[in-house]
């Protein structure tokens, strides 16, 4: 093997899957290498530029991890339209096929085993923004006695509070209902608005895991809630089929005896 | 390039996707396999690190009024080091470069077979 080249791990498959040869990271070929029951989806890439020190170096290079997530990424999507996808967290560079063969065969029957628990399943992604504040103080009417001014004021305080109460009780319904779809689902943290690109607070970031056959279902469920949401200033968006990102885990066997 | 999200409900077969979700999955979700002698847990942790210092800068160039996510993906960002009166880009440059130190004195020539005793 080229000293000059570092393997890259995407994901895993189930074994003998077969998926494309092209569309990796910065053009390169993607194949499989087949440990135990299942297969890594792998591409050689350039060391220099991917390896290691390139991680590092680019680390916030947002240019470049813009870049490589995103082709990183439409390799698991074009694989998850073939069969199911086990996601591998980035960066997974390892220096070779050999030496990625040692260190996954220990892990072997844990990996078989995640991917067995995402079986038949795919990630749909649902984020709620507050879309409306609740309502706004209305400018004070003229000739208001300093009474009335304050009753109005408590009033309105009520409402607001009403309002915020009802929205975060309509939030929490909706992750029930959608989460009755599912067979298992995560919440996580809001994403900065930084990040969202969205200044309006976003309520709810979550992932449900389906069955790929209940898109169907799913998506008729979050169009009823959208509306639901929408009368009371919340906005539902909901994103997938994703690989199971957030549902790829691994109970950890022992470590690979040096 | 990863498709945008317009916001809204998703077109059926048609999934908006955009870089924020999927940074947040690829980057901070997924299968860890610890061992590789090349990248570590300690990588790993400096990365994370990393990419919320870049959120930070992400951030602030927002408020100064440049929408980075919101125009071309690929447009690049500010570096932390132009936001040093940041507190918090300033704490985790700390953690970063701690890290690095460690990283850079501790293992600084990863041999072949050197698995990491963290890892199992």
């Amino acid at each position: 093997m080229d000293a000059g080249t570092v393997v890259h791990t995407y994901c895993a498959v189930p074994g003998a899957t077969e998926v494309g040869t092209a569309g990796g990271i910065d053009g390169s070929s993607v194949s499989t290498v087949a440990v135990g029951r299942v297969a890594l989806v792998i591409g050689e890439l350039s060391a220099e530029r991917y390896g290691a020190d390139a991680w590092r170096k680019h680390a916030t290079d947002s240019e470049w991890l813009a870049e490589v997530v995103g082709q990183h990424h439409a390799v698991l999507q074009a694989a998850l339209a073939e069969t199911d996808v086990l996601p591998l967290r980035l960066p997974g560079i390892y220096q070779d096929v050999a030496a990625l063969r040692r260190i996954y065969a220990a892990q072997e029957d844990a990996l078989a085993q995640a991917l067995s628990s995402i079986r038949g399943q795919v990630e749909m992604g649902a984020k709620v923004y507050l879309s409306k504040a609740t309502p706004a103080a209305a400018s004070a009417a003229s000739g208001e006695s300093g009474r009335g001014y304050l009753t109005r004021r408590i009033s309105e305080a009520a409402e607001r509070e009403e309002s915020r109460q009802r929205q975060q009780a309509m939030v929490v319904e909706a992750h029930d209902t959608l989460s009755q779809q599912a067979k298992r689902a995560v919440v996580n943290e809001p994403q900065d608005p930084a990040l969202s690109g969205r200044r309006e607070p976003m309520l709810l970031n979550a992932a449900y895991l389906i069955p790929r056959n209940s898109q169907n279902e799913f998506a008729a469920c979050s169009e009823t809630l959208h509306h639901a949401l929408a009368s009371e200033g919340l906005l539902l968006e909901v994103t997938g089929p994703w690989p199971a990102y957030n549902f790829a885990e691994l109970s950890l066997s022992k470590a690979p005896a040096p | 390039m990863v498709p945008r999200s317009s916001g809204g409900l998703t077109p059926r077969g048609n999934p908006p996707q955009n870089l924020a979700d999927v940074l947040e999955r690829v980057l901070d979700k997924g299968i860890v396999i610890v061992g590789d002698i090349q990248v570590r847990l300690l990588d790993i942790e400096l990365l994370t690190i990393k990419v919320r210092l870049m959120i930070a800068s992400v951030e602030r160039a927002q408020e100064m009024g440049i929408n980075w996510w919101e125009g071309d993906p690929f447009v690049s960002t500010h570096g932390p080091r132009e936001h040093e009166g940041d507190q918090r880009t300033l704490e985790l440059q700390r953690r970063v470069e701690a890290l690095e130190r460690q990283a850079d004195g501790g293992v600084a020539a990863p041999q072949p077979d050197a698995i990491d005793e963290k890892g199992e």
